[in-house]
């Protein structure tokens, strides 16, 4: 069980058209893997089979297998509810719960998974996971106040505490910080480098450049093939493939 | 990377090409200015100095923006990477030619020992690796160098024929010692720029494979 | 400058005739406010409170007002759950058969024509149980309001946005809890506008009540298998009557209904507070 996600032979189609092209990845565990590509050319929905979020989409299907820590969650038995208390999520747009407040938003998969009973753990908790997303000393007196208050910056780490708060062992981030200001997007990222220690943070982006800045692993990922995967610091380099040579300087789109 | 990047890339490479150009003729110049006992030459070889300083500032400036501005990536980042180490290695070229061109100036008057013993010859070699190896960072092609080992090789020899034939002429007459001495100092300079001349090969083909060799 | 101004002049003639359009569509509802209130105040101020308490042989129209009370909120009672769960499920499952169906069905429902609603609901529970009655009124009013409220909350899930969806999928709840406790609050203005606006549209229906609830104005209500009266119904019995002091009345019974409608529901709605996103 060497590695955290590992996939093999994964075909994804939407209807007839076939957006993951038979992959095999390996992604190891309490690091950040970069997935990076072209816009559409698969990424996101890649990253959304591996807590069967996909399933959300009524016209998404998909073939072969996708190993959590050594077990298939495609198989019959697996429930995908298990799966994703597992492998949290974060959002392109950051996404609290506008009728929650933070505190409750932080709650809220605790309470609606009665995880947890006691108000003590529970506060505890809270405090654990916006402690651990770099957010307690912004808002520890704001906890009843509403998400709407805070900045995109803010809101998305606030995300990542809800993710947190389940104790998951993997993240998955789909460009996390594509709709955040600089200032915010350094923080995430800092945040993200920091989490790495503990987590497995699978990061799909846009930007080769943030996948410079913080993975230590990539992926490229072109119009459904994975092109190329390494480590970080090998792929910006000096790449084996022509294909992503041409993606890293600007000739590919 | 945009369009306004690509010019500027290539922008730089004319610019090495031109520090290029202008420290081989340093060199051969040099060379000449020994051969043909030409000291107007030779002091112009001298003054070539400063612009050559002012190339490697002005293109190290530019490559450095480029990657402040830029940050450029794989083999974009390789090249800027390889034109930053080619401007020093081509500083030295240039010293080099300039350092002969002073003993020029000391040694006309004179008449040559022994022709020049084979000096002409081996400074036509160790420049023409420089240029071989400027040709194939301007082309991206590795053929203008895959013969460089050889070429080194030849020029080690040759600094060792050389050696040996100085001394045996101060062996026989000690008047010579001070020319052949000074000889001997400028075919270690060519064998020098025969070296640069691989670390330069060496770095392009760096920025053309990914992959770092030992060329010597 | 000559192309400046014709596109000036061009703005304004089209805004202006924008405006008297607008002020077109609204002048009936004015008007009719007016005429409501310039007849209905009379009536009301010459009876004095009584009007409002006292049943039809004191001159009010107490039982009336009790009547209209008890139909929406026993018809909303009936009908808002099961039009609400029917709304989730269509918005859940819109491919399955029942989620088809059940988008051409609120359809037409929410066109039939209601006096039908009355005759089916009168086939069904007055004529069996032998008498006029409130709950027979209460149902045909929810059957009336029932696909309202289901598309109102249909459409209203369906307005919040994919991520919020996966976001709470995400967090590896089961579906209903996803549904019920994270994705209806953030629709929550949205469902409760259907819920209210039509709760004010059967508060003031009339042709289900004709054949349902019989009408009962001497005394007030005391029961729900017994007939009770309404204030739509008031009116319309009101006015097809001779004597002028029963008009007067409807007016006055019109001006009621119209105070009931607007100074009840619509502040409520104001006060919703609104999700921001």
């Amino acid at each position: 069980m060497r590695y955290a996600i590992e996939t093999k032979d994964l075909n994804i189609s939407y209807g007839d058209n076939r957006v993951i092209k038979g992959v095999n990845i390996e992604i190891p565990q309490k690091a950040v893997f970069a997935l990076m590509g072209p816009s559409g050319c698969g990424k996101s929905t890649m990253l959304r089979s591996f807590n069967r979020i996909l399933e959300l989409n009524k016209d998404a299907k998909v073939d072969g297998e996708v190993r959590v820590f050594g077990q298939n969650i495609y198989s019959q038995n697996v429930n995908p509810m298990n799966v994703r208390r597992e492998v949290g999520m974060v959002f392109q747009y950051p996404n609290p719960f506008p009728h929650l407040s933070i505190y409750e938003n932080v709650a809220i998969g605790l309470k609606l998974n009665r995880l947890i009973r006691s108000k003590d753990e529970l506060d505890e908790r809270i405090r654990w996971s916006l402690e651990k997303a770099g957010l307690w000393g912004e808002i520890k007196d704001r906890l009843r106040d509403y998400p709407s208050d805070l900045s995109g910056g803010q809101k998305q780490r606030l995300v990542i505490a809800r993710a947190l708060a389940m104790k998951p062992k993997i993240l998955l981030m789909d460009e996390p910080t594509a709709n955040i200001d600089p200032t915010g997007t350094r923080k995430v990222e800092d945040l993200i480098f920091e989490l790495k220690k503990e987590y497995t943070i699978v990061l799909v982006t846009h930007s080769p450049s943030q996948a410079a800045r913080i993975s230590d692993h990539v992926g490229f990922l072109y119009v459904g093939d994975l092109i190329e995967v390494g480590e970080t610091k090998k792929i910006f380099e000096s790449p084996e493939s022509e294909l992503t040579e041409r993606y890293l300087t600007g000739e590919l789109v | 990377m945009s369009e306004k990047f690509h010019m500027e890339m290539a922008e730089l490479k004319r610019d090495i090409e031109k520090m290029g150009e202008m420290a081989t003729s340093m060199l051969v110049d040099g060379v000449k200015a020994l051969k043909e006992q030409d000291t107007e030459l030779a002091d112009e070889v001298v003054s070539r100095k400063n612009r050559l300083a002012e190339m490697d500032d002005m293109i190290e400036e530019k490559a450095l923006s480029m990657i402040a501005l830029y940050q450029p990536m794989a083999k974009d980042m390789r090249t800027i990477g390889t034109a930053l180490k080619l401007i020093t290695y081509l500083a030295r070229v240039g010293r080099y030619g300039k350092d002969i061109a002073k003993v020029a100036e000391e040694l006309a008057g004179e008449p040559h020992v022994g022709r020049l013993v084979e000096i002409p010859y081996m400074a036509e070699q160790a420049s023409g690796m420089v240029g071989d190896a400027l040709r194939a960072f301007k082309e991206e092609n590795l053929e203008y160098i895959n013969d460089f080992t050889e070429r080194d090789d030849e020029l080690d020899s040759l600094r060792y024929s050389i050696f040996r034939e100085c001394l045996t002429y101060m062996m026989e007459d000690p008047q010579k010692i001070t020319r052949c001495s000074h000889y001997i100092m400028v075919a270690r300079y060519l064998e020098r720029c025969g070296d640069h001349a691989c670390k330069m090969a060496e770095k392009v083909t760096y920025m053309v494979t990914g992959k770092r060799v030992e060329i010597k | 400058m000559w192309a400046f101004n014709l596109r000036g002049v061009k703005d304004l003639v089209f805004l202006s005739t924008i405006a008297v359009l607008t002020a077109l569509a609204i002048l009936p509802l004015l008007h009719i406010i007016y005429m409501v209130f310039s007849n209905g105040i009379g009536a009301i101020m010459d009876t004095g409170p009584i009007f409002i308490t006292g049943t039809l042989g004191e001159g009010g129209i107490g039982p009336a007002i009790v009547g209209t009370l008890m139909l929406t909120f026993l018809s909303s009672l009936i009908g808002i759950p099961i039009a609400f769960a029917v709304g989730i499920y269509a918005y859940e499952y819109p491919d399955s058969k029942i989620g088809k169906a059940t988008t051409t069905l609120l359809q037409i429902m929410l066109e039939f024509p209601t006096v039908l609603v009355g005759l089916f609901v009168m086939q069904v529970l007055v004529i069996p149980m032998g008498s006029y009655s409130a709950i027979a009124g209460a149902f045909a009013l929810a059957i009336i309001m029932m696909p309202y409220v289901a598309v109102y909350t249909k459409e209203s899930m369906s307005q919040i946005p994919f991520t919020f969806r996966e976001a709470a999928f995400s967090l590896g709840t089961k579906r209903f809890r996803a549904l019920f406790q994270v994705l209806a609050p953030i629709a929550k203005r949205g469902i409760l506008t259907g819920v209210l606006i039509s709760m004010a549209k059967v508060a003031g229906e009339t042709a289900p009540l004709l054949f349902t609830v019989g009408g009962l104005y001497q005394t007030y209500p005391d029961g729900l298998d017994s007939p009770i009266g309404a204030i739509p119904l008031l009116i319309y019995t009101l006015v097809q009557s001779p004597n002028p002091a029963d008009h007067a009345m409807a007016w006055g019974a019109a001006l009621v209904l119209l105070v009931i409608f607007l100074g009840a529901f619509i502040p409520i709605r104001m006060s919703l507070k609104e999700v921001k996103l």
